[in-house]
């Protein structure tokens, strides 16, 4: 075996280079363990973990900031009891909009991170010559962001859910009020952390320079959301223009959460638009398949 | 079974007017050890690379490496080759240390192997002093180094080097060419060195392939065409017609090359005596006797004249 590093440079200097070279007869775990350790890596990325300091303070930042809303309602629950869903709009149902502009700017800070570097500074020649295929790499970079939003999405609801629970006089009313929502829940997340991470890893993909692509995926979210809004509200649109309404990101996500807990929306963009929620819901799956489609042949064309 | 073996090897890029014909049906074969690639610039030698790695597809023809098939085995090849790229590829804000063990992940190897690994390869490579530095600030030298460190790290059976001295100064490029043939030799890697400086293949290379115009010069052993030609070079201050009629009359074949120079084939000691003896009986102030060598060059020149082709090789 080798000796450690620190113990091989501690000795005699003159020597160092007259080690001779050792050649390598270990195991060789191939494209699976590439794979593995570039979506693990990619994922502390996205939170800053190994990248300093200051990389850490915007993914926990945002990601503080979506406990809040949960934090909040549970502690009205837990303080004026279970009637109060009138008093404290929050529920997992509408969690997402509360908490949509922190996942975009999460999406804003991390995606361009994940993908602009190795495209700026041409790494992906060095991945690309390795086990890995294209592919993969494009997968590893999308599953950590999936999963890095998926994760931030997810503690608050939990939250949310062990307030509803807890907070029940009757342990068997709480769990019976909140087990019927952890299937939609679960779907509507996965499928709000698939959309926002494959906007906004398509937008990096294609825009290498960091501050260009932020810009792009800012304006997606916020800009673009805003417009459709306002087109929508202000615009009485009749067919085929209210169909405007499906470029509204936000709303797409509403229409998803109508759909899997029922009930009513809070997007004014859904309500204005007349059209059904299920069909905003069906636009969030395809936008997040079609995005995932795109960053993948994204990464099999492109130059490294 | 060769290490690298190309059939008829085609790549076009698409473009206007036809597109750019990069490799041209080109069928080599390359036995292990520290092999030249040698062409001017465009000559094919990154396209040829980049195919033999599988990251990019022929147009037509056939490669192997290591006896894997380039279209179809792709991974198994990269999994056991190392790559140094030409151009820089190397992210600033990263460590040495943290992307070479990184990239040695990449390549299949376990966490504590490619710590290891790293430390091992960078020390080889001359950079274990500044290996937590991050990139950023190193030098060009320094960012060779690190290209070669990451192409050696998961200890490949064949080394691919992409113009590994480019942007360096004379010392720096000694340093490169020393490691490089360290590792021919020394490590038991195979190694295949692009280059257009022909000067730099002489100095490290057994074996040399060169290509122009994405099809094959010749492929041949350093030693068979920088090795003697078999032909004396003999300067005189005055007087080479008469040497040269004197060896002529002693049954050499020679002739006189400007003013000064006589060229005789030589292919024992004879033509020595006879030299020595028409310098004393005709007074010659003999200058110097020296046997003649090939020149990689001369593949080239030789080649493009039949060709008609003039100023192929930087």
């Amino acid at each position: 075996m080798a000796l450690p590093p620190d113990l091989v440079a501690g000795s005699a200097t003159g020597s160092i280079f007259d080690l001779g070279y050792r050649g390598y007869d270990g195991p060789r775990l191939g494209r699976r363990h590439a794979i593995a350790t570039l979506y693990t890596q990619s994922l502390k990325w996205t939170f800053g973990i190994g990248r300093g300091g200051r990389a850490k303070i915007a993914p926990f930042a945002l990601a503080g900031l979506t406990l809040l809303p949960a934090i909040l309602a549970v502690g009205i629950r837990a303080l004026a009891g279970p009637a109060t869903d009138r008093v404290t709009p929050i529920t997992p149902q509408n969690y997402l909009t509360f908490v949509q502009t922190f996942i975009a700017f999460f999406v804003t800070a991390q995606a361009p991170e994940l993908l602009g570097r190795d495209q700026r500074h041409h790494v992906l020649t060095l991945y690309f010559s390795r086990a890995l295929e294209r592919t993969d790499y494009a997968l590893a970079k999308y599953g950590a962001l999936v999963s890095a939003l998926a994760l931030v999405l997810f503690v608050p609801q939990l939250i949310l859910l062990l307030g509803i629970v807890f907070a029940s006089i009757d342990l068997g009313a709480g769990l019976g009020e909140a087990l019927p929502l952890v299937w939609p829940m679960v779907a509507s997340t996965i499928v709000a952390a698939a959309f926002f991470s494959g906007v906004g890893l398509v937008i990096a993909a294609f825009i290498p320079r960091r501050a260009f692509s932020a810009g792009a995926i800012v304006a997606t979210f916020l800009v673009l959301s805003g417009v459709v809004q306002v087109l929508v509200v202000r615009g009485e649109l009749r067919d085929p223009f209210r169909y405007v309404a499906l470029l509204d990101p936000y709303a797409l996500l509403d229409g998803l959460a109508t759909t899997m807990f029922g009930g009513a929306g809070r997007n004014t963009t859904v309500t204005h638009s007349g059209l059904d929620p299920a069909v905003f819901a069906a636009g969030a799956v395809v936008v997040a398949v079609a995005t995932l489609v795109v960053l993948v042949l994204r990464y099999r064309r492109i130059e490294a | 079974m060769p290490l690298i073996a190309t059939e008829n090897l085609t790549k076009r890029y698409p473009g206007p007017g036809g597109g750019v014909l990069a490799l041209d049906a080109l069928t080599v074969e390359i036995e292990p050890g520290i092999v030249g690639l040698v062409g001017a610039n465009g000559a094919g030698k990154s396209t040829f690379l980049r195919i033999l790695l599988g990251l990019l597809a022929p147009t037509s023809g056939r490669a192997s490496v290591l006896g894997l098939d380039t279209a179809t085995r792709g991974g198994r090849i990269r999994e056991r080759v190392g790559y140094m790229p030409e151009h820089d590829v190397l992210p600033p804000d990263l460590t040495a240390t943290d992307l070479v063990a990184h990239l040695a992940e990449m390549s299949g190897l376990p966490r504590t192997a490619a710590r290891e690994r790293t430390a091992d390869v960078l020390r080889h490579v001359g950079l274990f002093e500044e290996r937590y530095r991050p990139i950023g600030g190193y030098s060009t030298g320094m960012r060779q180094r690190v290209k070669l460190a990451q192409a050696l790290v998961h200890d490949p059976r064949l080394l691919l080097l992409d113009e590994p001295t480019n942007g360096l100064d004379p010392t720096g490029r000694d340093e490169m060419l020393d490691l490089i043939r360290r590792t021919g030799n020394e490590f038991g890697i195979a190694v295949l060195v692009c280059s257009h400086l022909l000067g730099e293949i002489e100095r490290v290379c057994d074996h040399v392939v060169a290509i122009d115009g994405g099809r094959l010069l010749r492929s041949a052993s350093l030693a068979s065409f920088t090795g003697r030609t078999g032909t004396l070079i003999v300067e005189v201050d005055d007087g080479a017609d008469d040497l040269a009629a004197d060896l002529i009359a002693a049954g050499f074949r020679a002739r006189v090359d400007g003013p000064r120079l006589v060229l005789v084939v030589a292919q024992d000691v004879g033509p020595y005596d006879a030299i020595r003896d028409a310098a004393a009986t005709r007074g010659l102030a003999l200058i110097r006797i020296e046997a003649a060598r090939h020149r990689v060059e001369d593949l080239f020149r030789d080649e493009s004249d039949q060709d008609g082709v003039h100023g192929t090789a930087a």
